[in-house]
């Protein structure tokens, strides 16, 4: 466990000094969300009512750009090759590369969240810890798959089209419950009506991060 | 196996999944009944099953031969799971094209949001995504990424399935798929015809295996044929 924090370290530390990943990540989200309420006729009820899944497909659409960027890094001076070197097991990567990218989402998320908020017309607060809750499962589904195959798509010279490709669509149930728990917390929905998919995104979670830790090792073999 | 043994599976293969597409189109089109309210068009329902076992076949041949691979390292196994892949996606294709041309005079609408449907569409997407990490990384690296995405995908499918079953349980099922009951002389040509698809499938991954071994052997030759040259 300790190669593992060693690595979400060094990415964190490189992030503060740089300040590659989250701040850009966060300037294209808002360009997304800019770019998604102008799509929408002008005093239109649909886009308040596409809210969440909006917000959503801009996660999914940012995560994997800083996924990229995370992983971009490894490769400059074949940085990759020697973490792989590294007297650990493959696996204390995988999650030092989870955690990190995790963190990123959710720091990138709370300078997000207020102004989609103010964007599509709502309180901050709304929702309060129940959306925050889905926010945190549905990036650890997100992360797990994403940080497996960002593993795979480094050698592949078009990553940056094979990785979308590879991850959506396994990451579609991640996607689906994110939505409904946001769509139901901002609608002012308890608890009690998101507990069934707050339930479902963490079953996702241990499927998806056991799925990474048993063949990361197998991805990353020389 | 003997070169006799494979030289007559290589035309026993083929030659069993003609003579059972051809029996199955006689079965069909000449004995099965017509529908009552569907018509013709219902006929395409034997297709269309017959594809979409062909194609759950394959990326469970897919699944096995990944994990075969990922333990033992034959190359054997990868060439199985990339032929099956392949046709895999094949008959998915044809899931999905048969599929609407029914929808659209029996439902009214090419497509809908329905749970199977969508399954069906994003499976075909998973399993582009596999060819799309062979084209891309050939070699045995590409093999270890493919083998390892192809128990992924396969993982996955009955999660996004669930998971769009739970999302549609919020809105009215407009239309709830399957549970069509089947006059009696409709079940033997569905039967000759779900026969007739494995076969072919069969065929065409047994055809696709001994080009992808084809082509190790060439590789291999180039590679030796390299070293052989000072």
């Amino acid at each position: 466990m300790r190669a593992a924090l060693a690595i979400t370290r060094k990415d964190l530390l490189l992030e503060m000094r740089g300040r590659e990943v989250v701040v850009i990540l966060f300037v294209f989200a808002f360009l997304v969300l800019t770019l998604f309420s102008l799509s929408a006729s002008p005093g239109s009820e649909a886009l308040s009512e596409m809210a969440p899944g909006i917000l959503w497909i801009t996660f999914l659409f940012a995560g994997v750009l800083g996924l990229g960027r995370n992983f971009d890094r490894e490769r400059e001076n074949d940085c990759f090759q020697g973490l792989l070197l590294a007297p650990c097991d493959p696996t204390q990567i995988y999650w030092g590369k989870c955690l990190s990218t995790l963190i990123f989402m959710l720091v990138f998320q709370a300078l997000l969240w207020p102004l989609f908020s103010i964007l599509y017309g709502f309180s901050p607060l709304r929702g309060g810890h129940i959306v925050w809750t889905a926010f945190l499962l549905g990036d650890i589904g997100f992360v797990a798959l994403g940080v497996l195959l960002s593993a795979i798509a480094i050698h592949i010279r078009s990553r940056e089209i094979v990785l979308p490709l590879l991850l959506f669509p396994l990451c579609l149930p991640v996607l689906l419950g994110g939505v409904q728990c946001t769509a139901s917390a901002m609608a002012g929905g308890g608890f009690r009506e998101v507990a069934g998919w707050l339930g479902r995104l963490a079953a996702f979670d241990v499927i998806f991060i056991s799925l990474g830790s048993i063949l990361f090792p197998f991805v990353v073999e020389e | 196996m003997g070169i006799a043994m494979k030289k007559t599976l290589d035309i026993f293969f083929p030659a069993a999944a003609l003579a059972a597409v051809i029996s199955a189109l006689a079965a069909v089109f000449l004995y099965a009944p017509v529908e009552r309210t569907m018509g013709l068009v219902q006929k395409i329902f034997y297709f269309h099953l017959g594809s979409a076992a062909a194609a759950f076949l394959a990326f469970t041949v897919v699944l096995v031969s990944s994990v075969f691979y990922l333990v033992s390292r034959s190359p054997r196994w990868d060439t199985v799971a990339l032929a099956a892949a392949e046709t895999g996606v094949l008959f998915c294709t044809l899931v999905l094209i048969t599929g609407p041309l029914w929808a659209r005079p029996v439902w009214g609408k090419w497509w809908v949001w329905d749970p199977r449907l969508t399954t069906t569409l994003i499976l075909w997407f998973l399993y582009v995504g596999y060819m799309v990490i062979r084209e891309a990384l050939p070699g045995p690296r590409g093999a270890l990424a493919a083998g390892v995405f192809g128990i992924l995908a396969y993982v996955d499918v009955p999660i996004v399935y669930f998971s769009i079953r739970w999302w549609r349980g919020i809105h009215p099922v407009v239309i709830r798929g399957g549970n069509v009951g089947l006059d009696a002389g409709m079940i033997p040509p569905l039967i000759i015809s779900l026969a007739a698809f494995v076969l072919l499938l069969a065929a065409l991954t047994r055809e696709r295996y001994n080009i992808g071994n084809l082509e190790l052997r060439i590789q291999q030759l180039e590679v030796s044929s390299k070293e052989d040259t000072p």
